[in-house]
């Protein structure tokens, strides 16, 4: 048996180029397909870590979608801003189908971390908890994720600039305040741990202060109508104090029903899309719907890799078959010293099954490769991190899969391998 | 050693054979001599344990390989019979050293390099021994095949025809080396060929008819 694999595999590498194609192939195939199942795991896993319970993004009119991706993935941008006033009843503490409402204002960011205009609340959405400093209190004080105080740097008591937008922008800095950090939050795996959280007013303050100044530049004499009545100064980032500046803007707000099966929760988002100059939208249908949009584009590929995978088996076939020619003499020989009919047809099922392995390994190599260069870029683009570097219980089922084709592939040679006619092969001279 | 009685092969709907009884005993040679067509390759095969006679017994080693089939038959084959032919094969992905080594790890012996490469020595190609076997000469190959036979000191070695593309000169050194190492290994040694020039040193000879 042993005598074999060495053989088998003395074989496989006696033919370099043959052996180089089949695994070419091979490799592409199972690379691909192993990639396809790293990515949509943990593309999945992400966003649904982040739907946090969430039952409904009420927000400016848009896209539903870019609603959701916005506010609740942080990769898109705003579809605009919502008034406290149309708002009112959401942020109501006392409605009757409303558990949480957590409000989000955007519009800043710190080497491209967002900062959220936010309360308390949204970090029982996420399960955050903080790790050191304490939770923000006043204005411009902000409580940092972990992954912000990680990359940017940030310790407590550090004071930063914030930029206008979402990108990274030194001419859009707003140089006239100063955010200072004054907590960090531990890990939570979730979208929370890319975010600088502030309170509502902090935001507001920042803008007025903008467009105040923007419009001095500009020499308009009016004055507008929100910065000049502003009183941004929240003091207890509650719900009730946002009632209270019903001018004022903010972004949207994350809503987590009561029970999400009541009746009358069931007709809220219907009720805001017809009733309101609102949108609400549904994470958990908008996502699905993302879903299956990537699932079409993914699937193709499933496809083409599924084609690779066959050609690659008419490859090690017609690899094996080809060298059964060449080598009639070399098994004919091996029967003359005492190999018997089982050990040819073992020798030529261990090189298909060795194409495979190797093919198999390379195959892997290249697709966590490729994940850890892509999740380098989506870690850069959206902030996500991606790990190119698991083993997904299905890519051991790749494994096995991978081993069977090398054998199915095998079969036929190793037959006739074993069926080597040694008196005629010997006969010819 | 090897003694055959009454063999007799037919190929199936083709020309029968019926061959003389041979007795070759350990350390000793035989000729066996015949023109083209008279069943030379036929007997080798029988000889070899390459297919089994159509009736006779064929005892190597005091082993009856008439009755022997399938996997006990191609051990046998392994442990007991050493061929050399005329065009001698080799595994290419294997080195000189690894193709010898070969024959004792197929029939699941330990492979035993201080012997091959021993053998290789006494056979004049002791440096030959990490070559890949399609960079020798054919007659290095020769004696590497030689080797090859008697690595696992065989009841039995089968030549066939290992002089007929030889001048005089090395054709009677070839067949000296063989009948030397057959008397080393203590084996029984049978050379087929049509090649008269060995009468002169064989005495014990067989022509077909």
């Amino acid at each position: 048996m042993m005598q074999f694999f060495k053989l088998a595999f003395k074989n496989l590498f006696h033919r370099p180029l043959n052996l180089a194609l089949s695994l070419i192939l091979f490799a592409l195939g199972v690379g691909l397909i192993s990639f396809l199942l790293l990515f949509n795991a943990q593309v999945k896993e992400k966003f649904e870590a982040n739907l946090a319970g969430i039952d409904l993004v009420i927000g400016a009119k848009g896209s539903p979608l870019q609603l959701i991706l916005c506010n609740m993935y942080h990769i898109d941008n705003p579809t605009g801003n919502i008034k406290i006033k149309d708002a009112k009843a959401f942020l109501n503490p006392r409605h009757p189908l409303i558990k949480k409402a957590v409000p989000l204002s955007l519009g800043d960011n710190y080497r491209s971390f967002r900062i959220v205009g936010t309360n308390h609340d949204i970090l029982s959405l996420y399960g955050g908890q903080i790790k050191e400093g304490s939770l923000w209190k006043k204005d411009l004080e902000v409580t940092i994720g972990a992954t912000v105080a990680r990359k940017a740097g940030l310790k407590i008591g550090d004071a930063f600039i914030s930029s206008h937008g979402f990108d990274e922008d030194p001419d859009l800095a707003h140089d006239h305040a100063k955010f200072k950090v004054s907590g960090i939050l531990k890990g939570t795996g979730t979208v929370l741990d890319q975010l600088i959280l502030t309170n509502t007013a902090s935001i507001w303050e920042m803008h007025a202060h903008a467009e105040a100044a923007a419009e001095d530049h500009e020499d308009h004499d009016h004055s507008h109508a929100a910065a000049d009545t502003l009183d941004p100064h929240v003091h207890d980032n509650s719900n009730l104090d946002l009632l209270a500046h019903p001018e004022e803007q903010i972004t949207s707000i994350l809503v987590q029903y009561k029970s999400a099966s009541n009746y009358q929760a069931l007709n809220m988002p219907r009720a805001i899309n017809e009733n309101t100059s609102m949108q609400a939208a549904s994470p958990a249908y908008e996502i699905n719907k993302l879903y299956d949009m990537i699932g079409t584009g993914t699937e193709t590929i499933r496809y083409i890799a599924l084609l690779i995978a066959v050609v690659s088996l008419i490859s090690i076939f017609i690899s094996l078959y080809q060298s059964m020619k060449q080598r009639k003499y070399e098994l004919a020989l091996l029967r003359v010293m005492g190999s018997s009919r089982a050990g040819l047809f073992l020798l030529i099922l261990i090189e298909g099954l060795g194409i495979a392995f190797l093919g198999w390994l390379c195959g892997m190599v290249l697709s966590h490769v490729g994940m850890s260069i892509l999740g380098n870029y989506l870690t850069e683009d959206f902030g996500y991190d991606f790990q190119a570097w698991v083993l997904l219980e299905e890519e051991w089922y790749l494994f096995f899969i991978s081993l069977a084709l090398g054998a199915v592939a095998a079969l036929v040679p190793a037959w006739k391998a074993a069926n080597t006619d040694i008196n005629q092969t010997l006969g010819e001279k | 050693m090897l003694q055959t009685k009454d063999l007799t092969f037919q190929y199936p709907g083709g020309s029968r054979f019926s061959f003389p009884d041979l007795k070759v005993g350990a350390q000793e040679s035989m000729l066996l001599l015949g023109r083209s067509g008279i069943g030379k390759t036929t007997l080798l095969h029988l000889l070899g344990g390459l297919m089994n006679p159509t009736s006779g017994t064929i005892v190597i080693d005091g082993g009856d390989i008439s009755k022997k089939s399938g996997r006990e038959l191609d051990t046998f084959r392994g442990k007991h019979i050493g061929i050399i032919f005329q065009q001698n094969h080799f595994i290419a992905s294997l080195n000189v050293l690894e193709n010898i080594l070969l024959a004792q790890t197929l029939i699941g012996s330990q492979p035993d390099a201080g012997r091959a490469k021993n053998l290789l020595e006494r056979l004049g190609i002791g440096t030959k021994v990490y070559q890949n076997v399609s960079t020798l000469s054919q007659g290095e190959k020769q004696r590497v095949a030689i080797a090859r036979a008697v690595i696992n000191k065989p009841g039995l070695i089968l030549a066939d025809e290992p002089t007929s593309a030889l001048d005089d000169q090395n054709c009677i050194a070839v067949y000296k080396l063989l009948e030397e190492q057959a008397r080393e290994e203590g084996s029984a040694l049978v050379i087929v060929t049509h090649d008269t020039r060995l009468k002169s040193e064989v005495n014990h000879q067989i022509t077909l008819q």
